[in-house]
């Protein structure tokens, strides 16, 4: 019955809100650790990615000039959507890493924030493939079907 | 006025941070299912690839696929098990982030955490090793360019 009384106590305090303080911090300051290299990482993929867009273009140029546009188009747009998930996940991780050294309220709510923008993004971007991919896949079976 | 000393000391997951969070939440379980989906589809594209290369290589040699086809398979399922870890990861994170948020648990919540790190982690070794696999190619080619004239 005391155990009980007791639980029901502890249940109520912690109603408001959750502390973040003991293990939870090592697990936060380890994501932060790694959200970085993410980010870091990507931002070195993206750049490596526009390096062998230009060598590509270069390789290309003999391709008609609708085509190639259309390529260069869809590569620059998943280089942006790429570059802003990036930095959604190093802000997250900049931020985190400074709630956690100064016990910052506003940087966890920004930390918050970006994760959560960091999620939408990729929603989106894996939407907007899956209907692209859908699109072309369609298309491309049509045309085999025209051919048969 | 202790539960008010510990919010002024330490910061805390308030209103606005749960609300984010929760969010956050629900789009990484939406993002694992479609891992999920997607991971099953490459299962099936493995066994189809499989079969097509090993098909292909057969009518261009004489000596048929000599088990290439095997291969393509394996390096396909091997991806779609990585994809699989990697949405049970974010799943797990999103599914208890959910659980922590509702009943406002501390030890779900570093759990959920926890996953988000091992999806993260992943991630960054998968990049790294792109990144790697990538500048090798790169010198490779260039070795390759120079070793011509």
């Amino acid at each position: 019955m005391e155990n009980n009384l007791y639980s029901q106590e502890d249940k109520l305090t912690n109603v408001t809100a959750i502390d973040i303080e003991g293990s939870i911090r090592d697990t936060m300051q380890s994501l932060a650790q790694w959200t970085k290299i993410c980010a870091i990482s990507g931002f070195v993929g993206i750049g490596v990615g526009i390096l062998s867009l230009g060598i590509t273009f270069s390789q290309l140029s003999s391709f008609g000039s609708s085509m190639l546009t259309s390529y260069l188009l869809t590569q620059l747009v998943t280089f942006v959507v790429s570059f802003l998930i990036n930095l959604f996940l190093f802000y997250f991780s900049r931020n985190l890493n400074r709630s956690l050294d100064d016990d910052d309220q506003e940087s966890f709510v920004k930390a918050s924030l970006y994760l959560k923008n960091y999620f939408r993004m990729i929603i989106i971007m894996v939407i907007v493939s899956v209907i692209l991919g859908l699109i072309s896949g369609g298309s491309t079976a049509s045309a085999i079907f025209k051919l048969l | 006025m202790e539960q008010q000393d510990l919010i002024t000391k330490d910061f805390t997951i308030d209103e606005t941070i749960k609300m984010h969070l929760k969010e956050t939440g629900m789009w990484a379980r939406f993002l694992a299912i479609t891992g999920f989906v997607f991971s099953g589809l490459i299962v099936v594209l493995a066994l189809f690839a499989g079969a097509m290369f090993e098909d292909m290589m057969g009518a261009a040699y004489s000596s048929g696929g000599s088990g290439q086809g095997v291969t393509v398979a394996v390096v396909y399922i091997i991806l779609a098990v990585v994809v699989f870890f990697m949405s049970l990861f974010l799943f797990r994170f999103g599914k208890g982030m959910k659980l922590a948020i509702n009943q406002t648990d501390q030890e779900e919540l570093t759990k959920s955490f926890l996953n988000l790190k091992l999806y993260h982690r992943i991630v960054g070794i998968l990049t790294i090793i792109y990144l790697v696999i990538i500048v090798f190619a790169t010198v490779i080619g260039i070795v390759a360019g120079m070793s011509r004239f």
